[in-house]
């Protein structure tokens, strides 16, 4: 087993170098690192040989470079390593290094011996690298890390490279996005799902590492470290990387199994004793009745409910978090409600006497859009049920709660609350939108623009434009955009469409199908 | 309704209408040499357009014969070398068209900007009287003129009053090049066209507002950029050779690309030149007219016969950028190539969508803010010279600074070359 | 040749690039100052060493400066004249001719022109045979000549005189006293009578430039190597045109793209030393001039744009620079390059010496 001059590099043994020319010839075998005493010794030299000149026998620009790099690659040299000048090496000096394939190497001021000193180990026996990134990590690692951030800047210490945490789902949740990014271009998210979790090697040319979390050994992942390989793990030293990422993986799942453990037990105890309030037809027993008074929730009473929904999430938020800060902010806009997770969201309801819910909509649509300002990305709706007596109140409320939140949904605004009312116009539309068939024929209305442009843009001009009551300068406004660009489009709309938008009932059903675009109905409802 | 942007080729006689997203929604050919750029609009417009739709005309004129047209001007030279005189080089036909008074005064500057000697106002004055009756336009230059033009506006104010607004005043620094005798020579061409560039854009620009009040005129300059009406009207030295870079930026917009290698075959002559980021790489050689050397510079072309090589003029015209599309217009042909059906189109096409651009070419001296300060100093230049060309400055983009350290006498100062180019900026809809 | 006229002004301009070794000024600028003389004042003289008495006082002259503030203020008349009573004061005696002190586009044109100003006739022959950075590097400094005494004539009027010291020391001085007059000098170095110069040898270098330049008119390069004497080293594209400034002179290196390889010119104010992948083809003294392929001119190094077909052309100095005295001078370790000096057809020329 031989090193090679990427590998020794990569090792960062020696700081600030800079691969200026011959990258292609990173790969050839190093016998030996030598010091050099003068360019015309270079012949005399052992092939397979790194020569490391100084700044007084070698300067990267002048022309006694080109010699030096003829005869290095004529004696088959491996590299040659001389110090960095602010000045920039000439074209012909550069290419020259390509066309050989001899490996040009500039290094901040160090002594040819220095260089020499710290490569000669690695290059004779390249396993000593090895043992030191697993005594590294070993070092850093002893503890566990205090949370995702530092492991993932710990282990890109230990490693030089990025290192991604990302969730079972294949969520991003802490350290480079770019090393996430990468993963999802080149592996199937379904891979972290496995039951029996492995760590993997992924990508074309194996350039990802993934390593399970796990909380219980022989449990599935809670987490996958995501590693862009180092190039020097390879060879002999492929497994010394792969048991320094093993060691960072067990640290954290110590740390993981004391806080994450006590969330998840929280939250599922809160969603079972939900499901067993709403499913249950008659009066909920008396062990139901004391698990909810110990949470301090309200069965007696005539119950509003309220559905908040997630419309847009941004990958690196977490469902659970997010849950926690809702509540906060909740409590903070006068509304103590206790959140229980609830398919896309969350379910909460309030026990009061008075029935006008017009200041419960006003806090909601406030602390929304303050969760909202938060979080870039992130878009929330809620609705808001009637007013329902007793424990089986919660669940007609819910589900009125659930509807008004779809309602909410087909806005596409920002923080918005519906609140469904016996007999309004609204619960009108939400069985209009609440039939399959009739969503199907809008989405075929709108097709063409979907085609004529993926991004949506089209089809969120026309129904701004129809929400604005045909106004350009008002649809603008909302659009961020100037009329003229409203109606340039307006135009483009009016070509693609089969349609009249002059003739009232056209206008009616594409309005409703612009709103019912885009919104992932739940099938179940 | 899109709104329309024409280029007018009045030396092939073609005209194009483009709308908004740069497609031709008509065009016309009319008879060289017989129709006038105010017909050939008109002819463009009887296709059918909608006149007041059109926004903005950019125009190539044919060049014009500076013996024929010119008038006799006056050269001052301020400062400098009394061994060189004014126009003293130039050709015997053109000093004898248009040459009249000259004079030298002292004053001018050094290459820091520090005045070399005060202004001889009085010889200045003196110089004014001479004009006074003899001439139809003032030219005026000043060593170190661009590093600091002071001399130059206290001469050309003197010069106005006496003389009075109807004579045109022409500055060397108001061209952007190293050499005082470039620029002495582009000042006093440009003075010697003044009154012809004037007339003839001046009516161009009239048709134009005849059709649309509200629309912009521009002129193509020599590297297919362009310069707005009056600013035309001033340099129509800056206009030389606009037909064939038009032609070259706009043979690559009809192919759909955005940099090209153009192969223009025309008679028994092929001209290879390249279109890259809305320039055109410069030679390093200047320009001539009539025999004298003005301030701008040649776009890098090769000009073969029918005999030469043509696979190596491609080769060098792409160098560094390999998969440069080659574009054909004209009747030879090329092996990969884009061939053009209406490449006689090409340099109206070229006007219709130019862009503005602005450079700067001159010594800077090394103040206490070093390399970095004179190189954000050139790229401001030069921004701000594109705006002034009619640029959005939202949207420039800038070369590279180009640095040329100076020889000779070791010192901390170097020309530095910049440009900045992008489209021009859209009149704010009604 | 007996004198310059406006017909024969390009030829010598032309050649006198040759001889700038890709330095040397502007060549337009030369010819416009040619074109001013020899119109004010008619052709211009030459004369030989011969035809002066071996007494007569010679008056050397140089332009100094930088090319870039040399087209924006050439020089003046009076400088010229400045200049020649500065020097006949000090002599106390008067100045029979011009001398050139170099060959360059601009520095055959400048005492060209100051002969024409003053009435004089100018010499045909100069001290250096070529473009060098420095005032002192000339055959008459290496036949033992003091540089000293230096007048400098800056555009203000202004007059400084280095009345003795040794060559190096003196080269610094001047160009350490052109930055305050403008970067712009008319400068006079050496004393010197005809006699001198007849026994310096004069091979003709107005004349010289003449036959060169016309040769250069000619169709391809046969006639101009013919002319000179050198060779084509190779044809290539520039990929790219560096410079930096260091202590001293700027340092450059131009690349080329050649079907044989990349050729690199390290240049300075002149072209120094061309060479392919680590191999020297040709060193300073020699000349080394590059032409632009498509019009066959041969150009300002600095001028050079990526992407522009070139021809490197190498051609002989004058013998007596192929010395052991003259390379240490102006070989390619005088101007700090760890090189030994390849002539033009890269041959080594102290080998027959020997």
């Amino acid at each position: 087993m031989t090193a090679t001059l990427a590998q020794l590099l990569d090792l960062n043994l020696v700081e600030h170098y800079e691969v200026l020319a011959g990258e292609s010839g990173l790969k050839r075998p190093v016998g030996a690192v030598v010091a050099g005493a003068a360019v015309h010794e270079i012949s005399e030299l052992a092939p397979r040989s790194v020569v490391v000149f100084g700044r007084e026998q070698l300067v990267l620009d002048d022309l006694a470079a080109d010699l030096a790099i003829r005869l290095a690659g004529s004696a088959g040299l491996s590299g040659i390593v001389a110090a960095r000048t602010h000045r920039p090496v000439p074209f012909a000096t550069r290419r020259l290094a390509d066309r050989l394939a001899l490996p040009l190497i500039g290094v901040d001021d160090i002594t040819p011996t220095g260089v020499v000193t710290a490569f000669a180990s690695y290059v004779s026996a390249p396993e000593i690298a090895g043992l030191r990134v697993l005594g590294d990590a070993s070092r850093r690692f002893q503890r566990p890390p205090a949370d995702a951030n530092a492991l993932a800047s710990q282990l890109t210490a230990t490693l030089g490279e990025p290192v991604a945490l990302v969730d079972a789902e294949a969520r991003f949740v802490a350290g480079d996005p770019a090393v996430h990014a990468l993963f999802g271009r080149c592996a199937d998210p379904a891979l972290l799902a496995d039951s029996r979790p492995v760590a993997l090697t992924v990508g074309v040319d194996g350039e990802l590492m993934l390593h399970p979390v796990q909380v219980v050994a022989t449990g599935p992942a809670v987490y996958w470290i995501v590693v862009r390989r180092p190039r020097f793990a390879s060879g002999v030293l492929l497994e010394p990387v792969r048991r320094a990422i093993a060691i960072a993986a067990l640290s954290f799942a110590v740390h993981v199994a004391g806080e994450a453990l006590r969330d998840e037990r929280e939250h599922r105890r809160r969603s079972l004793l939900l499901s067993e309030i709403l499913e249950q037809p008659g009066e909920p027993g008396r062990g139901t009745v004391e698990r909810a008074t110990a949470l301090g929730w309200r069965l007696a009473g005539r119950h509003t409910a309220v559905q908040v929904q997630t419309a847009d999430v941004p990958a690196a938020l977490r469902m659970s978090a997010l849950g926690t800060e809702l509540e906060a902010r909740l409590a903070e806009h006068g509304i103590d409600a206790s959140l229980v997770e609830r398919g896309d969201g969350w379910l909460f309801w309030l026990t009061a006497e008075a029935a006008d819910p017009g200041p419960l909509l006003d806090r909601l649509a406030r602390t929304l859009a303050a969760v909202e300002a938060e979080h870039p990305g992130l878009r929330l709706c809620a609705g808001v049920g009637r007013a329902h007596t007793g424990a089986a109140g919660i669940g007609r409320s819910a589900e009125q709660a659930r509807r008004a939140a779809l309602l909410a949904h087909t806005s596409h605004r920002r923080a918005v609350v519906e609140h469904i009312d016996a007999g309004s116009a609204r619960k009108l539309i939400a069985g209009w939108y609440g039939s399959a068939p009739l969503r199907g024929a809008a989405a075929d209305l709108l097709a063409p623009l979907d085609e004529a442009d993926p991004s949506g843009g089209l089809v969120r001009t026309l129904r701004c434009y129809l929400d604005s009551q045909s106004s350009a300068k008002a649809a603008g406004v909302a659009l961020g955009v100037h009329r003229n660009t409203v109606m340039q489009r307006m135009e483009r709309i009016a070509e693609l469409l089969a349609v009249d938008l002059g003739d009232p009932d056209d206008r009616l059903a594409v309005h409703l199908a612009t709103r019912a675009a885009g919104v992932d109905w739940d099938e179940s409802g | 309704m899109s709104r329309l942007r024409v280029g007018l080729d009045a030396v092939a006689a073609r005209a194009v209408a483009m709308d908004e997203r740069s497609r031709i929604v008509a065009s016309c050919r009319g008879l060289p040499e017989a129709d006038s750029p105010s017909r050939l609009l008109g002819a463009l417009v009887a296709e059918g357009i909608d006149a007041a739709a059109i926004d903005r005309v950019v125009a190539i004129l044919p060049e014009p014969v500076p013996a024929e047209t010119g008038a006799r001007v006056g050269v001052l030279r301020i400062g400098g070398a009394t061994a060189l005189p004014p126009l003293v080089g130039w050709p015997a036909g053109m000093s004898g068209a248009l040459a009249g008074p000259v004079a030298m005064v002292r004053g001018g500057h050094e290459y820091d900007g520090t005045p070399s000697a005060p202004l001889d106002l009085a010889a200045v004055a003196e110089f004014a009287r001479r004009c006074a009756g003899n001439v139809r336009a003032v030219a005026l230059a000043g060593v170190h003129g661009l590093e600091n033009p002071d001399h130059e506006q206290q001469a050309a104010a003197l010069l106005a009053d006496v003389l009075g607004p109807e004579i045109p005043v022409r500055k060397g620094s108001e061209t952007e090049a190293i050499g005082l005798l470039e620029r002495e020579n582009t000042a006093a061409l440009d003075a010697a066209l003044a009154e012809f560039a004037r007339a003839r854009i001046a009516e161009l620009g009239a048709a134009v507002r005849k059709h649309n009040p509200e629309a912009e005129l521009y002129l193509v300059r020599g590297d297919g950029t362009v310069l707005p009406e009056l600013a035309a009207q001033r340099h129509a030295t800056a206009c030389l050779g606009a037909a064939r870079a038009a032609m070259l930026h706009g043979a690559a917009r009809l192919a759909g690309v955005a940099a090209a290698v153009v192969v223009e075959t025309t008679g028994g002559q092929t001209v290879v030149g390249t279109t890259r980021g809305g320039l055109l790489p410069e030679s390093g050689a200047h320009r001539e007219f009539g025999g004298i050397r003005i301030g701008a510079r040649l776009p890098r072309l090769t000009v073969l016969n029918r005999e030469s090589s043509l696979s190596s003029a491609v080769a060098r015209a792409r160098y560094g950028y390999d998969d440069l599309p080659v574009v054909l217009v004209g009747d030879r042909s090329v092996p990969d190539a884009i061939r053009l059906l209406d490449g006689d189109l090409a340099a109206a096409v070229g006007a219709a969508t130019a862009e503005a651009a602005g450079s700067v070419d001159r010594i800077f001296w090394q103040g206490t803010g070093g390399r970095e300060d004179s190189a954000a100093r050139a790229r401001q230049l030069a921004r701000d010279a594109a705006v002034r060309a009619g640029a959005d400055p939202r949207t420039l983009r800038e070369t590279p600074v180009k640095e040329a350290l100076m020889t000779y006498v070791p010192v901390p100062a170097a020309r530095l070359q910049a440009t900045a180019v992008g489209p021009i900026l859209e009149p704010v809809a009604p | 040749m007996e004198h310059v006229a406006e017909s024969a002004i390009d030829d010598v301009v032309r050649g006198a690039v040759h001889f700038g070794s890709g330095g040397g000024g502007d060549p337009y600028l030369a010819q416009q100052l040619l074109l001013a003389a020899v119109r004010q004042h008619g052709p211009i003289p030459l004369v030989t060493a011969d035809e002066l008495p071996p007494d007569a006082l010679v008056l050397p002259v140089v332009s100094g400066g930088t090319p870039h503030t040399l087209v924006e203020k050439a020089h003046s008349t009076v400088e010229a004249e400045t200049l020649r009573t500065a020097v006949e004061a000090r002599a106390g005696r008067k100045c029979a001719a011009i001398l050139p002190i170099q060959l360059g586009s601009v520095n055959v044109a400048v005492p060209l022109a100051v002969a024409a100003e003053l009435g004089l006739p100018c010499l045909d022959l100069d001290l250096m045979r070529r473009t060098l950075p420095s005032i002192d590097l000339t055959l008459l400094r290496l036949a033992g000549f003091s540089v000293s005494p230096i007048t400098v004539v800056g555009g203000s009027g202004v007059v400084a005189e280095f009345s003795q010291g040794s060559g190096a020391v003196l080269g610094e001085l001047v160009r350490a006293v052109l930055p305050p007059l403008g970067l712009v000098a008319l400068i006079s170095a050496y004393r010197v009578t005809a006699g001198d110069c007849a026994r310096l040898g004069a091979l003709g270098s107005i004349s010289e430039c003449a036959r060169i330049g016309a040769a250069l008119a000619e169709d391809g390069y046969d006639p101009y190597l013919r002319a000179c004497g050198g060779r084509l080293v190779c044809t290539g594209t520039v990929a790219e045109v560096l410079q930096h400034s260091s202590d001293g002179w700027p340092r450059g290196v131009v690349s080329l793209d050649t079907p044989e390889g990349f050729v690199r010119i390290d240049f300075q104010n002149e072209n120094l030393i061309v060479s392919r992948e680590g191999t020297v083809l040709a060193t300073v003294p020699d000349l080394i001039g590059v032409a632009d392929a498509d019009t066959g001119a041969l150009t300002q190094t600095i001028d050079l744009a990526v992407g522009q077909e070139v021809h490197v052309l190498a051609s002989p100095v004058d013998e007596r620079w192929h010395t052991p005295e003259g390379h240490a001078a102006a070989g390619p370790r005088a101007f700090g390059y760890a090189v030994d000096p390849v002539r033009f057809d890269g041959s080594t020329p102290l080998a027959g010496a020997r």
